[in-house]
């Protein structure tokens, strides 16, 4: 067995769904907050574009994303001045990820923040504490095996992403084949004992995840 | 000095309703809030702290809460409010409960020692019970010495025993800090033993207001004693009649001539007292 086809891949998938959790803390956790009040403009409209990625076919978003960020694109032509470039490079697969993942991790954490004790934050600002406050020091630790379970079904989403990361990443072999695209690679060039393993793998890691998030939802006790 | 004139319309459990409050508070006074439920009682409350909006004007110590132009948020009114279902911090034990509030190891001890948790304070709060749970509640609500207490209904959830030594707890804290404190209660045993003024609250509207002697007795004239109850039955026996009423926790029996019986109607409160003699009263051994 051939160790440099399955190595590289499986560290850049590892890489890429690293970066994506990171995205996933400092900017999921802020948005499900903010789509769990009720005084938000625009409500709905945010949420349905959060939850896009579950519905719409992922080819298909990576498509549109491809012509938002790429170098003519929307977006991309803004950052192209600053030479920054998302297509066919790594930060497209962390953003491939990111929207794939944040749909399983926003909702399930909005819902956890929602039901959360309205006596409880009112008991926390009629002692002082900001609505930052409260919910960093109050909200958060208490919907911790929430945050952990909903952090780890992302994660183990963007893992898996294919569709967009074929867009957005191009499937390069030695630059943008997560270990998902991999297997498809693999199956392509008829190598089915390669593709095999690469699976093998996944399982593995898709145990572990189960595991874990059984351990988290045990864990997790209503208020 | 509390100046307090706010309005808001309610939807009550009878439709629309409009909650019109005017009213002065003495410094460190203690006001027990009553009436039936759907009144408005608990909603005068959250208006005060903050959590509710509302029109009017609420002026605390010359600073102004609440007028036309602008309304300052519960954090920066100063107050200590009590809920009814304790509302602690979950993820924190008793000590770090009130220390969140402010970091103050002193007063957050004496606090402890006072209402007998000091033994208890590296416990998480959710291994407490209820009675210890409402403690800790109230020794937080201290913890920013507040300009004003909130309790809404604070010992309805607790047994009778527990109740007891609470009121004692509360009046203790009172006496110190001198925090004028508003409490909604339903108790008249409660309200007399805590509070000074009584302010009774129907469809929004104060209807009663005084001191809890004037507000709760309910004998008129020359009654020695009266109470109300609810009329469950009338059976005859033989040619007279006996009324069952429902009294608090107790059924008393009450005899009743024809014309008497056929005037009352089952269900309905009626008012049972008497002039003649006077009532024997024993201590009760449990």
């Amino acid at each position: 067995m051939d160790f440099s086809l399955i190595v590289p891949p499986l560290l850049l998938s590892f890489k890429t769904v690293g970066f994506s959790l990171i995205l996933f803390i400092i900017l999921g956790i802020p948005l499900s907050y903010l789509l769990s009040k009720e005084s938000l403009p625009h409500k709905w409209l945010w949420e349905t574009l959060v939850t896009i990625p579950l519905i719409f076919p992922p080819i298909a978003i990576g498509f549109l994303l491809l012509l938002l960020l790429g170098k003519k694109g929307w977006i991309g032509s803004y950052f192209y001045t600053f030479d920054i470039r998302f297509i066919f490079e790594f930060k497209g697969l962390v953003i491939a990820g990111f929207i794939a993942g944040l749909p399983l991790m926003v909702k399930p954490l909005q819902s956890a923040i929602e039901a959360f004790p309205k006596a409880i934050t009112e008991a926390a600002y009629t002692s002082g504490k900001s609505k930052l406050q409260t919910f960093v020091w109050v909200i958060l630790p208490c919907i911790k095996s929430s945050v952990i379970a909903t952090l780890l079904i992302a994660s183990a989403r963007a893992l898996g992403e294919v569709g967009i990361t074929l867009m957005l990443g191009g499937n390069i072999v030695g630059k943008t084949d997560t270990i998902s695209l991999a297997i498809y690679n693999a199956v392509f060039d008829g190598d089915y004992d390669l593709a095999l393993v690469l699976c093998g793998v996944l399982i593995a890691i898709s145990v572990v995840v189960f595991i874990g998030l059984h351990y988290f939802q045990k864990k997790q006790k209503l208020v | 000095m509390i100046e307090l004139d706010v309005s808001k319309e309610l939807l009550g459990s009878l439709g629309k309703m409009d909650l019109h409050v005017k009213l002065s508070i003495d410094s460190q006074s203690f006001v027990a809030l009553s009436g039936q439920s759907g009144s408005g009682k608990t909603t005068l409350l959250r208006i005060l702290a903050g959590l509710e909006s509302a029109q009017g004007r609420i002026v605390v110590d010359d600073e102004v809460w609440l007028d036309e132009k602008h309304a300052i948020p519960p954090q920066k009114r100063g107050i200590g409010f009590v809920f009814q279902d304790y509302a602690l911090f979950p993820n924190m034990s008793v000590m770090e409960n009130l220390l969140f509030v402010k970091k103050d190891t002193t007063l957050a001890k004496h606090l402890l020692e006072m209402t007998e948790l000091l033994e208890l304070a590296h416990r998480s709060v959710m291994s407490l019970s209820g009675g210890q749970k409402q403690r800790v509640s109230l020794c937080r609500a201290m913890m920013n010495r507040p300009k004003l207490l909130l309790m809404d209904e604070p010992l309805s959830a607790l047994d009778p025993s527990m109740r007891t030594k609470l009121q004692h707890e509360i009046l203790t804290l009172h006496k110190e800090f001198e925090t004028t404190t508003i409490m909604v209660s339903h108790d008249p045993s409660e309200i007399y033993r805590l509070s000074n003024r009584v302010m009774v609250l129907s469809q929004g509207k104060v209807i009663q207001d005084g001191d809890a002697k004037d507000v709760l007795l309910r004998t008129q004239g020359s009654q020695k004693f009266a109470f109300e109850g609810e009329l469950l039955d009338i059976v005859k026996v033989d040619v007279i009649y006996i009324a069952i009423v429902s009294i608090g926790q107790q059924i008393v029996e009450i005899v009743l001539d024809e014309s008497e019986a056929n005037a009352l109607h089952v269900g309905s409160m009626v008012s049972v007292s008497t002039k003649a003699f006077a009532p024997i009263i024993q201590h009760l051994k449990r």
